[in-house]
């Protein structure tokens, strides 16, 4: 810090002494301020009641789903013993992987578009590890305080007061941590069941380990771990400069307004004194979440949550400056170029995102949960039966019902003369989930076939519930190849 | 509350950070891949059919399969990169004083 400022800081702190507590505050802890201990100072404004927003509608969804119904079953429910996925009135089995795997390049493409438009806004309003830490922020400050007091009473002797506070936090984190975890393991077992048996004390080896595991990440990562692992951990971090460029919205300080830098009477102009816009109050140090600041230039450790530009803008309100000294906004309006919304990344990213999304929900809305694997019997080809006059095939159909609820089928083939299917038996039901093995003897007159040796035919199931819900397969008739 | 780490360029928490923590990523997409399209069920009937194995089970044995099979491919990759990142740093060293 040049002396200039040093200097500077002794006047805004005379001034700071006759304005609002906080900002005295600001002053006097900045001489505390540590690059080492991250002790992110609470700050109120638009983007906060934004992000607050937004964790409670994303935890919020994670904490009460699985306790929403749906039938005679919980609404969101990933069964892997069993291998099925309910999604409220959709089944989807291990045969749809197709579309687990579409839904991941869903979001991947998601995520680069809204990266190459907006920047890092997943990172600030929507990452888990953001929101959780968000939580357990408040836990903290509840118990321990705003900033000055947290950082007093980490320097202070352990007493009563310490004892209190701290276990207090750390009891909350914990319960949280163990809610959490309870909470994730309700999406693979059913919820109120589990809740029965937890306590009763009776919960099973992996459940009982999956809750531990996922409490213990919970506590350790929004606890104790935080920026941290945006730094260290998060691969998106590292590679979410490749989608930026020029036009992509980041936050950033107008270095041309602020600088230089430096403190002054609230009723001085600054262009006397020869400053700019920037008092050097450092409250935007100070709120940042990782301890970075943001008027060193654009960081890879910007998780761009914000808490800079609500600080920034109390303070030129306070001064009667206009705000958005630091604000959203992109390299080109920092030079007072253009900024160009629809360029060429945006519009690929965009088409891609529509093609992949309309894919998948037409193929979703097509789908029918409905299954039938056909399986020749290998120990004849064909057999002639009635006197010679009809040629048989026989086959073992596996039907596979993806359906929620019962469904009764029945075979029909298609594809030579006179060609008739008898399943064993005629009308067959199948339960949600099950996979019938049924026979099936595929006739047709020796007439009409003989000397083809082979021919193509099709087998179809058809509902006799819901005619709409219907499988055709492929498959070979043999037949001799002498008349 | 969150504390700063202050683990040493080529410390050994740093270094099995390195190893252990991709290989983690790296395992649990692989896993999701792989249990997505192979039930453990089939594969114990397909190898050791007289074992008893839940599906459950095979899942974890799954993961940590994978996550040491991963472990050890970053493993090499820190022993394969790490001598040709400290000679080219020695080699540089005197252009930039």
């Amino acid at each position: 810090m040049s002396t200039s400022s040093t200097e500077a800081k002794g006047t805004a702190r005379r001034r700071h002494r006759k304005n609002a507590q906080d900002e005295t505050e600001a002053v006097v802890q900045s001489m505390y301020q540590s690059r080492e201990k991250v002790y992110p100072r609470e700050i109120k404004g638009r983007f906060q009641t934004l992000r607050k927003a937004c964790v409670f509608l994303l935890l919020g969804l994670f904490y009460v789903l699985p306790w929403v119904p749906w039938g005679d079953r919980q609404a969101v429910l990933f069964d892997l013993p069993a291998r099925q996925f309910h999604i409220f009135g959709l089944t989807l089995w291990p045969q749809d992987f197709f579309y687990l795997a579409l839904l991941l390049i869903l979001s991947a493409l998601t995520l680069f578009w809204v990266t190459a438009m907006a920047g890092r806004v997943w990172c600030g309003y929507a990452c888990p590890q953001t929101v959780w830490t968000e939580v357990f922020m408040w836990i903290e400050r509840w118990t321990e305080g705003d900033r000055a007091k947290r950082m007093k009473l980490d320097k202070g002797p352990w007493n009563a007061n310490k004892l209190v506070r701290k276990g207090g936090k750390h009891t909350l984190w914990v319960l949280f941590a163990a809610w959490t975890g309870f909470t994730f393991v309700g999406f693979f077992t059913p919820i109120t069941e589990l809740g029965a048996r937890l306590l009763t004390f009776d919960l099973g080896p992996w459940e009982t380990f999956w809750a531990l595991f996922y409490g213990f990440a919970t506590w350790g990562n929004a606890g104790f771990m935080r920026e941290n692992v945006c730094l260290y951990m998060c691969p998106y971090a590292r590679f979410q400069s490749a989608m930026f460029d020029r036009n992509t919205l980041i936050i950033s300080y107008d270095e041309a307004r602020g600088e230089p830098r430096g403190g002054r009477r609230r009723d001085a102009d600054p262009r006397e004194l020869g400053l700019g816009d920037c008092i050097d109050c450092n409250l935007c140090v100070q709120v940042c979440p990782t301890g970075i600041d943001i008027r060193d230039g654009l960081q890879y450790e910007c998780i761009a949550c914000g808490a800079c530009i609500d600080a920034c803008d109390q303070v030129m309100d306070r001064m009667n400056y206009p705000r958005g000294l630091i604000r959203y906004t992109t390299e080109n309006a920092l030079e007072g170029k253009s900024t160009r919304l629809l360029r060429p990344r945006v519009i690929v990213y965009g088409l891609l995102l529509l093609a992949v999304a309309s894919a998948a929900g037409v193929s979703l809305a097509l789908r029918e949960p409905l299954r039938m694997d056909i399986v020749p019997d290998r120990n004849a080809l064909y057999r002639l039966v009635d006197n010679d006059s009809v040629v048989e095939n026989v086959y073992m159909l596996k039907v596979m019902n993806m359906d929620s609820k019962v469904h009764s089928y029945r075979v029909s083939a298609e594809g030579l003369p006179t060609i008739r299917v008898e399943t064993q038996p005629p009308v067959f039901k199948v339960a949600p989930g099950e996979v019938r093995s049924v026979p099936a003897r595929v006739q047709a007159d020796f007439d009409a076939v003989a000397g083809k040796f082979v021919a193509d035919i099709a087998l179809t199931a058809r509902s006799t519930d819901d005619p709409n819900l219907t499988v055709r397969e492929d498959t070979r008739f043999h037949a001799p190849t002498e008349q | 509350m969150s504390e700063p780490i202050q683990l040493k360029e080529g410390s050994p928490g740093r270094l099995l950070g390195a190893v252990l923590w991709p290989s983690f990523l790296v395992a649990a997409a692989a896993t999701f891949v792989f249990f997505a399209n192979i039930d453990p069920e089939t594969l114990r009937s397909a190898t050791f059919p007289s074992w008893e194995i839940g599906r459950r089970m095979g899942y974890t044995i799954g993961f940590f399969m994978f996550w040491g099979w991963a472990a050890l491919s970053s493993a090499l990759t820190l022993i394969l990169y790490r001598p040709v990142a400290r000679a080219r740093r020695r080699h540089e060293s005197p252009n930039e004083h």
